[in-house]
């Protein structure tokens, strides 16, 4: 693949902050329309944005009040969505059921730590892959960005030999590093930091900077929603992921994570439906909380001074 | 393009440079190393391999491959994948970028209302199918509502061989919307003031406003969705086996399934391997054609 | 430079993968080499401690060895027990299932006498048939520490309330379906079909006296009898109408679930789940009975689920130690009292039934004797696992009327069959 084809999405990452826009301040104020049809297509839009907000919910209300049912009514018939007793205790059984404070305390350190490592090598190698020239550069790149496309499935037998002669089956660090180094966060970082214009890093040279102090003292700081998106969508995937923990992990009772405790509901005796369900729904707090405090974050934008036209 | 002014620095300056880009590549560059690239090589070399889980391993040159041709599961898997991808990922984006656009700066409660269209995405896929398979079956609430509303007897919508792809589609669209939709909301949320004004006093309003001057300013963060979209929905493989099993017969059943019940399944390593070998290639197909097609659509400033 | 310095990792790592596929297996069994690992499927935290109490048995008997236990969610001890023979990671003694053996037969060591003599165990000690459950063609791979066999259930209150008979050990398939007709009312259904292979294929061979495939591994889906009465089964549903279509192919537990549901006053499945239906959460009063008779008797499978010893396993003496242990009198009249399986153990069996509430006593007692008295090992072709993954999905579209048992079945037969 040639250069060209590679260099043409740099405005891909400017479009993916908020901070390098020209200096207007991100929370203008939201006019009133002055027209009267103005305001009615305003009030339609709000209309629709809420209708399609509930339509999301519809089956996640579901999900919930099923969590509530005892287990022989998930699939009666008629369906209904509240069973005949609401059942809070299905949410404490689910501790009773198996160690699940274990697995949710070992989804969150591998999904933190997880995190961590990819943010720390998706900057780096974003930074190297975007801001800085060197030989063979885009060709690496394309070579890395490629590994995204080999399906996981097929990968997942061979990594496990090579944890094998690492010695590190059943670790913690055979749940967090092989799949971090993933070329997805580098391609999102690279591609927002073409977007920067040059002539802020270009000011810090002048002034004597090198690469480690303009990535640090420049670069990083523009790139908060860059680095929040990613960050939201590594805890995602760390947090959700199923094969491979189930894979590398011999002792589930001590190592296992939230997802592998999701699959231990059914059994060749069948399966408990209604503890399964609590157990998803207490598996999406720490996600949907890590959303809604970085979504503020994710569009927010500051003003930048000194920074006319794009 | 990039900014880098045009006087090129040969020498030493650009070789330091070299040297500082391998430093901050090697995290990266190290864990690609150990991590990706040893297992992508042995899975090739289990490609041209007879490789069972248990015994005997014999080198058995591109038979595999020559089996993945003359079989009629692959290649029907390939076309269930194929359309998939065909399906969803249109829908999605556009979908996803219409809510985006509907988010706009006048809307109460957008921060709250981007964390609901996310709800989805975070919710364990078991949980989703389960209550959309209750909101499906004949005995569930779709055709329950439509038999006491209309008095008309739905399909068995995941056991129809026409249905049931349409519905991993539309369960698949539903799940992912938040995805793309904060990746768009990012980029409107930043698009340059002084041009919308400039088209404002010009005159364009409403719809040509969306259509002839905010999507083309976005159409870059709108190609990188539709790269990733379409990567991941060519490796499709929960929501088809969670939904459908893959069923009725092998109607829904994707490419990665496949690959994973040969591996799985079946204990024939070498065969998965060359499946997903081929997949891999078909994805690099499409993107590069993707990334050749740019031209036409997508709008750089530079 | 940079372009140097990946050619050379690449090739590196190229290099040692070449060398690696040339080697066979992989590194030795795990555990230190003087620890047996046992590896079993469990689910909830009762399951695990089923098991510690076993290995406990186990390590009394043995307190010269080491032992350590390692499990699995049911759903994927098959997926964890793939990658394990692929990376020589088995444990020396594997949890094993009958309708799974076909697929594994090439990890397991073949038990002989003389190996169930240093087990501690003879032929003797396991009830009749028992060890049909887990051999292959004739080879036995693992011993069963449980036996099952398939019997109807059926929901007391709804057949009252239909005013429909109930089933009684020695009905017919006249009965059945008369039964069948008189529970369809009010939007229930009388039976709800199956579409796991053991669920599904057990009232055809009951009807046809005859299984798919023949004792020597030859695959007869075409057989007349047994297609004309699996064409039977699904027109239940088709025709017949006293069985609700199924909504989805990965609805693998499709019949049991409408059971427990009290969607349909009938459901065909294993006796390892009677305990489970008699005291259910549902709260309706449960009854089994055998399968109905036909003209060719009511042969049932007989099932169920063991230990065996990987081919890997370096101390093969050690871990048969353990294998006794695990099968040992004490061990299974624990299981037994415990109400959790059906002993393997001729002289555990009676323990169970001794568990059981006293209000389902007499009548379980009744129907295990009488489903066993008419059983048969599940025979199967090599390639069973493939055969039963091509056919699961198809039957949803044969239950929705849009492809016929026929059809299906001598597709199959033609693409597994030789």
């Amino acid at each position: 693949m040639s250069t060209e084809l590679l260099t043409a999405e740099t405005s891909t990452s400017a479009l993916l902050t908020s901070e390098t826009a020209s200096g207007r301040s991100r929370r203008r104020p939201a006019g009133k329309p002055e027209t009267t049809g103005g305001r009615v297509r305003l009030v339609i839009r709000h209309v629709v944005m809420y209708a399609a907000a509930l339509v999301f919910m519809v089956p996640l209300i579901y999900a919930f009040f099923s969590a509530l049912k005892p287990n022989g009514e998930m699939f009666s018939m008629p369906p209904t969505l509240i069973g005949s007793e609401i059942k809070w205790s299905n949410f404490a059984e689910v501790f009773e059921y198996g160690p699940f404070w274990t697995y949710i305390g070992n989804s969150l350190l591998v999904a933190v730590v997880g995190t961590l490592v990819v943010l720390i090598v998706s900057t780096t190698a974003g930074y190297a892959f975007g801001r800085l020239r060197w030989k063979g550069r885009d060709l690496v790149f394309v070579a890395f960005l490629a590994t995204l496309m080999v399906p996981a499935e097929v990968l997942v037998i061979p990594m496990f030999q090579v944890m094998q002669w690492f010695q590190w089956v059943n670790t913690y660090q055979a749940l967090i590093l092989p799949f971090a180094f993933g070329a997805f966060g580098t391609f999102l970082m690279r591609q927002f930091f073409r977007g920067i214009p040059f002539e802020l890093e270009e000011a810090a040279r002048v002034d004597g900077a090198g690469p480690v102090r303009s990535f640090l003292q420049i670069i990083l700081p523009l790139s908060k929603s860059a680095v929040a998106v990613l960050a939201v969508f590594t805890f995602l995937s760390f947090w959700n992921s199923y094969l491979w923990p189930l894979i590398v992990t011999v002792d589930y009772d001590t190592l296992g994570t939230l997802p592998i405790g999701l699959a231990t509901f059914s059994g060749l005796t069948g399966t408990r439906w209604d503890l399964q369900m609590a157990a998803a729904i207490i598996s999406m707090i720490p996600t949907t909380l890590l959303v809604i405090i970085l979504q503020k974050h994710l569009v927010k934008g500051i003003a930048m001074a000194g920074l006319g036209g794009r | 393009m990039t900014a880098i002014p045009a006087t090129r620095k040969r020498g030493s300056l650009a070789r330091a440079e070299g040297r500082q880009a391998l430093g901050f590549a090697s995290p990266a560059l190290v864990g690609l190393a150990l991590f990706t690239i040893v297992p992508v090589v042995l899975s090739i070399v289990m490609s041209f391999f007879d490789w069972p889980t248990f015994g005997e391993r014999t080198f058995n040159g591109g038979a595999n491959y020559a089996r993945l041709f003359a079989n009629g599961e692959f290649a029907e898997a390939l076309r269930n994948t194929l359309v998939f991808t065909i399906l969803y990922v249109p829908v999605s984006i556009v979908l996803s970028l219409l809510l985006a656009l509907g988010l706009g700066p006048r809307i109460r409660g957008r921060g709250a209302l981007r964390v609901l269209y996310f709800i989805p995405v975070v919710t364990p896929m078991v949980a989703n199918v389960l209550v959309w398979k209750m909101l499906l079956q004949p005995q569930g609430l779709f055709n329950g509502l439509a038999q006491t509303w209309f008095g008309i007897q739905l399909p068995n919508f995941l056991a129809d061989p026409a249905w049931a792809m349409i519905m991993v589609v539309v369960m698949s669209v539903w799940q992912g919307l938040g995805y793309n939709m904060l990746i768009f909301s990012a980029a409107l949320e930043q698009l340059p003031e002084s041009v919308i004004e400039a088209a404002r006093i010009d005159g364009a309003r409403g719809l040509r406003m969306t259509w002839s001057i905010v999507v083309p300013m976005i159409s870059p963060s709108i190609f990188f969705a539709t790269i990733m979209t379409m990567i991941t929905s060519l490796q499709v493989f929960v929501q088809p086996q969670l939904l459908t099993g893959g069923g009725p017969g092998t109607a829904t059943q994707p490419l990665v399934m496949w690959i994973y019940n040969q591996g799985f399944k079946f204990q024939d390593l070498g065969l998965a391997a060359a499946g997903a070998w081929i997949l891999f290639a078909l994805i690099i197909i499409v993107t590069g054609v993707q990334f050749a097609a740019q031209k036409k659509w997508v709008h750089y400033e530079h | 430079m940079k372009k140097t310095r990946v050619g050379a990792l690449v090739a590196i790592a190229a290099g040692s993968a070449l060398v690696l596929a040339g080697c066979s297996g992989g590194s030795s069994a795990s555990g230190g080499d003087d620890a047996v690992t046992v590896d079993m499927w469990a689910g909830s935290a009762d399951d695990t401690a089923a098991l510690k109490a076993q290995l406990d048995i186990a390590k009394k008997q043995n307190p010269d060895l080491k032992i350590d236990m390692r499990t699995s969610p049911w759903n994927d001890f098959f997926t964890k027990l793939t990658t394990n023979m692929a990376s020589g990671n088995m444990a020396c003694v594997t949890g094993m299932n009958s309708g799974m053996l076909s697929s594994y037969t090439a990890a397991f060591q073949p038990l002989t006498a003389d190996d169930l003599a240093t087990a501690g165990l003879s032929e003797d000690d396991f009830a009749p048939g028992t060890l049909e459950i887990l051999k292959n063609k004739g080879t036995l791979y693992a011993l069963p520490f449980d036996v099952s066999t398939m019997v109807t259930y059926y929901n007391v209150d709804m057949l009252k309330a239909a005013g429909a008979d109930t089933p009684k050990v020695g009905w017919t398939f006249d009965d059945f379906e008369r039964i069948a007709k008189q529970a369809t009312t009010g939007g229930k259904y009388g039976f709800a079909v199956g579409m796991g292979d053991f669920q599904w294929q057990a009232l055809p061979i009951a009807k046809s006296g005859t299984q798919p495939a023949t004792q020597d591994g030859k695959l007869q889906l075409t057989d007349p009898d047994f297609e004309q009465a699996a064409t039977w089964y699904a027109q239940l549903v088709t025709d017949k109408k006293v069985a609700a279509p199924v909504a989805s192919a990965s609805d693998t537990g499709w019949g049991e679930n409408q059971y427990t549901s009290e969607n349909a006053a009938m459901a065909v499945d294993g006796t390892w789940n009677a305990v489970g239906y008699l005291t259910n959460d549902a709260g309706f009063t449960a009854g089994l009975a055998p399968l109905p008779t036909g003209a060719n008797g009511n042969t049932s499978l007989i099932l169920g689920s063991g230990f065996g010893i990987a081919k890997s396993c370096k101390n093969k003496d050690a871990a048969l130690k353990v294998l006794g242990s695990l099968l040992s009198k004490d061990s299974q009249d624990y299981i037994a009292s415990s109400g959790r399986s059906y002993p393997a153990r001729a002289e555990s069996q009676p323990l169970y039934f001794d568990s059981i509430d006293a209000k389902y006593r007499d009548q379980v007692k009744k129907v295990f004797d009488a489903a066993f008295e008419d059983t048969q090992g599940q025979y199967v072709t090599d390639d069973w696992s493939k055969v039963g993954t091509y056919i699961q999905p198809q039957l949803v579209s044969v239950y929705n009327g849009q492809a016929s048992m026929t059809d299906v079945l001598s597709k199959a037969q033609q693409q597994f069959g030789e």
